[in-house]
């Protein structure tokens, strides 16, 4: 038998005879009580082909590890389709240091407009580290296009983060 | 209406706008095909790599001219 609901009387409405624990949502999916959201996002002109350039960064405050749970890049201009790996778009960790967000290091399409970017699970991003999203143009011909994007989610304390994080 | 077909020997008339370092002057190439829902620009495949290995270029329809 239940023992968190009694049965009024004559009644067929169930309500709670004790406290509800709500425990914390976890913070890989769900911002933390003390979490400050975040939506970065920016546009810089097509680079010159064969290179790159930062579309925008930014830094993770100190004491704060963060989730990107929201995900946008796209293309304003003619040259480009979908899956034509003539541009790439990479999600860094940590720019200066290198490192690239495992398995979006290769993004050859748009994964959602700035108004409506799509939802990830959450890529964990660090304290202190800068966090950028690089264009690489491959093959079309510069001729005034621009590229942006948008990286969404939250910063939290680290101190809220489970020690058990798997990632 | 297209005007160049699937393989046809074009140049590419890459000029200041356009060109991928290193090279600047009319380019010699394949037509590949149009861009998917985007008529005014093209692939375009280059007889030889040009710097840093660029094969294939998607380039305006309008810098492409037949040989």
């Amino acid at each position: 038998m239940n023992t968190a609901f009694t049965r009024k009387q004559g009644k067929s409405i169930y309500e709670p005879s004790c406290a509800v624990v709500v425990p914390q949502l976890p913070v890989q999916n769900f911002m933390a009580p003390s979490g400050k959201p975040f939506e970065f996002h920016g546009g810089v002109p097509l680079p010159a082909i064969g290179a790159q350039a930062t579309v925008f960064s930014f830094q993770v405050p100190r004491g704060n590890n963060g989730f990107i749970r929201r995900i946008a890049n796209v293309f304003v201009g003619g040259g480009f389709t979908d899956f034509s790996s003539a541009i790439i778009w990479q999600i860094f960790l940590d720019l200066p240091k290198g490192t690239v967000a495992p398995n979006f290091d290769n993004i050859i399409a748009s994964m959602g407009s700035v108004s409506n970017p799509s939802q990830v699970d959450g890529i964990h991003i660090m304290e202190l580290a800068t966090v950028a999203l690089v264009v690489k143009n491959i093959s079309i011909a510069v001729a005034g296009q621009l590229v942006g994007g948008r990286l969404g989610g939250s910063f939290h304390s680290i101190r809220e983060e489970p020690a058990n994080i798997a990632f | 209406m297209l005007q160049f077909s699937k393989g046809q020997l074009v140049r590419v008339l890459l000029d200041k706008k356009l060109s991928i370092e290193g090279e600047s002057a009319p380019v010699e190439a394949k037509f590949v095909d149009y861009l998917h829902g985007q008529p005014d620009w093209a692939v375009v495949e280059f007889e030889k790599a040009h710097h840093g290995g660029v094969k294939f270029l998607h380039v305006p329809v309008s810098v492409i001219e037949s040989r």
